[in-house]
Formats: C-alpha cells, structure tokens, sequence
C-alpha cells in the first residue's frame, strides 16, 4: 500500500514538472532569434503599451517599419526606464532604445540620437484639493518651490525638476523630488499625500488624469519677463542607438523622415499614430 | 470605500483584465516551481558536502559552499536578479524566463541548504553513533536513521522556503517580465484603469490563495510524518 502511494506521489510529480516544463517551452520558443534587440519601457502610452500583452503602440510602429525596411528581425524587450540608456550603450542586450527617449547632452555622450519624432511639453499633475499657484492655464517653476515633487526614476520630468533643485529657481528653496517606479505611481502618490505635485509628459499625464476624477494637470512653463513671455518645458523625442550600429540608425533616420512627411491636411503619419493609440480617431 | 468595491467589480468583470492576471499568475507559478525544484535539488547537495565529515578531499568542496552560501544570502535578491540580466547572462535574445528561474534557483539553494544542515544537525549525534556501535555502515545510519527524523524538521522551514520564493519573484518586473505583479502594473496603469491601488489588491489575493494552499499542502505531509510522535495531535 505504502509503495502503491509512492508510486502515485512520484508520478504526479513527473506529471506537473513534464507540463510546467512544456509550458516554459512553449512561452520561449515565441522568442525567434532576433537580429536587433530594441529596449523600450511600458507603460508609456500612447508611444507603448500592453494591449493583451502584446507591446504596441507609436514607438513599436516605427521598430517595425524600421524591422520591414531592414528586412531584419528586431524584437521589442521591456525593461526598467533607466536602465535603456546605459544598455544601449554598452550594446550586449540592446541595439536601440525606443521609449519617448528625450534628447539631453549627457544622454548625446553615450548614445546616438536618430531625428527627433515628436515634441512634447512637461505638465505638472496635482490635486485639485491642492492646486499650484497658477499663471492664466499654466504653471510656473516658482510655484513648485518649496513642495515635494514626484516623477518617473529618470524620466525628463525627474531630470528637470533635478536640474532646477540643483542650480535652477528650485534652489534652496526646500523643494524635496521623489523618484518614483512610474508615472501612474507618482499619480497615486499624490492621492495617498505622499508628494504634492507631480510632473509628467503631456500625454501621459493626460491619460492619467482623465480616468482619475480628483486628479488635474496643467502645463509648465519657464517664467519669463512677463505672464506672455513665459515660455513652454519643451523636449524632442528620438531613438537612441547603439554608436557603433550606423547602419540602424541610418534606417530610423529614412523611416522617421518618411513618417513625419506632412500629407495635405498638415498632419504627419506620426501624429495620425498618436491619435489612433489614444483612441481618438477611428482608425 | 464604495469606490473602491466598484473599482474591483469593474476589474472582475472585465475578461482581458482577467485575462492579463491569469497570464500573469502563469509565469509567476512557472518561475517558483522551477526555481525551487533548482533550490531543493543544489540544496541538498550542498547540505550534504556541509555536513560531510572534514577530511582532505572534502575540504574544498566545504570551502566552496560556505562561500556560496555567504554571498548568495549576504546580498538582496534584487541586485542577484540584476546581475543575472544585465552581466551574466547578457547575451542578446536570451530567454528571460530561463534567467530568472536560475536567478531563483540558486537563491533559494543557499537557504534551502541552511534548512536541510539545521534540519541534519538536528538529529542527536548520540543516536549516529549508537548506529556505529552496531556496525552500521555510514550510509546506512544515514539513510535509515538520521535522514527520517531530519526530513520531519526539515519539512516545515522548506514550506517556509516555498512561500518565500513565490512572493519574491513579484521582483521579475523589475527587468520587464510580464508577471502577476507587472499584470497588476498593467491594468493599473494610465491607459486602463489608472490606479494602481485596486489591481494591486486583487494580485495580493492570487498570491494569498496560492500560498494558503501550499501551507495547506505542507501542513498535511507534516500531519502525515508525525503519526508516530507523541508530541500529539494538530
């Protein structure tokens, strides 16, 4: 009896460990061998995101136009947002990365940026129990100053607010910055009164606010002389890659120029892409 | 609060969020069993070079273990993960999976073999050496004696081991693995639900049911080892 129920235990086991195993199996043989590995971090809607688990979005449309062109196949990894510059870099695990990547000069050091492809202004995210001081439909720096302010770990809105803390109007005025897993958890830091503001780029800040009801979010802006001088937080996006793959930058160079060809309503392929991701056009 | 019910009946009710946490939940379940087949089997291994009696052959194997086990449970399994994608295993196109089950797996090996040395220590070295007095031979106390009554102690901190394990890998979307934590991360971020709060409850409870139903299973094979004690009933 004590043998019979061995048995059985002993073959159950083979039984789950065979179907674990063949489920591993399964799930790696998807990954055919790539030519070109292109780092990306989701969410980032509209540019990437997970529709049924699947990376798609504005940023995954031009790898693979990029992937048609080539005639090459190129695979899509997600990884932490601050982590693409620095494997790009150093080229073992990654070729390019594709992320709303802004170009900044300490990035210019270490990568090559293709064309920049969109441009996109910071937006300060908040409360509206707890709005900033306002100037007209915008915020200024100076009514950062003294709050704790939260972004994504090494996202241009994170970079900014460092930079003005550091030697801009931020400085020493108390302000605190919180580097935060994501955009959608500094949102939610905010709820919870972890920070008080937090800033973002315009669509995803956009995304967020519209689905959260006691959430706003205004645009940025440099103070000027005055209230009409005052002056956007602009940024380029564009793809950064590997220094020695000229031949890859090269093809995002051609498709990014040919996608941001202007048809004869003024709009470009890229533009169109964004409307569509952020289910604003029936395409 | 009421919001908060209504959050979790919208997340119930819609199939592709279901959908993402039970892919999710899959890889979770992959990586934890691998990972801890992988711990239990190179624990016990090194548990046993551990214990071994110290002679001139088994005085570098010893060495290698003690060292093993230093830095493995000396340093955060988030900075192991780490290392394993982005130095060890930085090969282009690598299937991730793999990297995390070995990242797991060697992980859980160096407490894994901490539990099965305490769990061996644990027998009276009175009773081994009554083993010699007989004339039993090494493996045979070994086998006959002291594994029996090891393997009782050994079993609850192994369950403890298990859950450990399966809680930790949540740390897998870190480096981008569609996981049931990055699952949660998913639905809750901006262009679905955006807030995190309600889809991270709800992965909270696959790992709870999970888990109570691995103690379930641990506490019976513990029920089913102490028959003969007399310690009692539980």
């Amino acid at each position: 009896m004590h043998k019979v129920k061995h048995l059985i235990i002993l073959v159950l086991f083979l039984a789950v460990t065979a179907v674990m195993g063949l489920s591993v199996w399964w799930s790696i043989s998807g990954d055919a061998e790539a030519d070109y590995v292109v780092e990306t971090n989701v969410p980032f809607a509209p540019f990437e995101f997970y529709e049924n688990r699947q990376i798609v979005g504005v940023d995954v449309d031009i790898v693979n136009r990029v992937a048609e062109k080539m005639n090459k196949k190129i695979q899509i990894k997600n990884v932490e947002f601050d982590v693409i510059i620095d494997n790009v870099e150093a080229g073992r695990i990654a070729d390019a990365g594709a992320a709303g990547l802004t170009i900044t000069p300490a990035r210019e050091e270490k990568v090559n940026f293709t064309i920049p492809y969109y441009d996109s202004v910071q937006y300060v995210i908040f409360s509206e129990e707890m709005p900033p001081s306002l100037r007209d439909d915008h915020v200024v720096w100076e009514a950062l100053a003294g709050f704790r302010l939260g972004s994504q770990i090494g996202s241009t809105g994170y970079l900014f607010i460092d930079d003005e803390i550091e030697n801009g109007v931020l400085s020493g005025t108390g302000t605190t910055l919180k580097g935060i897993d994501s955009h959608q958890l500094a949102a939610d830091a905010i709820k919870a009164h972890i920070i008080d503001f937090a800033v973002a780029d315009e669509l995803v800040a956009k995304f967020i606010v519209e689905k959260n009801p006691g959430l706003l979010a205004l645009p940025l802006y440099y103070s000027g002389k005055t209230r009409e001088e005052d002056y956007p937080v602009e940024e380029s996006y564009a793809i950064a890659v590997n220094k020695e793959r000229g031949e890859l930058l090269e093809a995002f160079n051609e498709v990014l120029s040919e996608m941001m060809t202007e048809n004869s309503e003024g709009q470009t392929e890229i533009d169109r892409l964004v409307l569509k991701y952020m289910g604003l056009s029936n395409e | 609060m009421s919001n908060f019910f209504s959050k979790i009946g919208e997340l119930f009710s819609t199939p592709e969020y279901i959908d993402s946490l039970l892919h999710g939940f899959l890889l979770t379940i992959q990586i934890s069993y691998f990972a801890i087949l992988i711990g239990i089997l190179l624990g016990t291994i090194i548990a046993l070079v551990d214990t071994a009696k110290k002679t001139k052959w088994t005085i570098v194997p010893k060495f290698i273990c003690t060292v093993y086990t230093t830095i493995i449970r000396g340093t955060p399994m988030a900075l192991q993960l780490f290392i394993m994608f982005f130095v060890i295993f930085a090969v282009k196109g690598f299937p991730s999976i793999i990297i995390a089950i070995v990242a797991f797996g060697l992980n859980s090996a160096a407490y894994t073999a901490e539990v099965i040395r305490g769990g061996i220590l644990s027998v009276d070295p009175g009773q081994t050496e009554a083993g010699m007095a007989l004339g039993l031979s090494q493996r045979t106390i070994f086998m006959k004696i002291v594994a029996p009554q090891a393997i009782k102690n050994i079993i609850p901190a192994l369950g403890n081991e298990i859950i450990t394990v399966i809680k930790e890998t949540a740390i897998v979307s870190m480096v981008g693995m569609y996981d049931l934590n990055m699952a949660a991360k998913d639905i809750g971020s901006g262009q679905n639900m955006a807030s995190y709060i309600v889809p991270m409850v709800v992965a909270a409870l696959f790992y709870l049911v999970t888990i109570y139903l691995i103690t379930f299973i641990v506490k019976r094979i513990e029920k089913g080892l102490r028959r003969s004690d007399l310690r009692g009933e539980e």
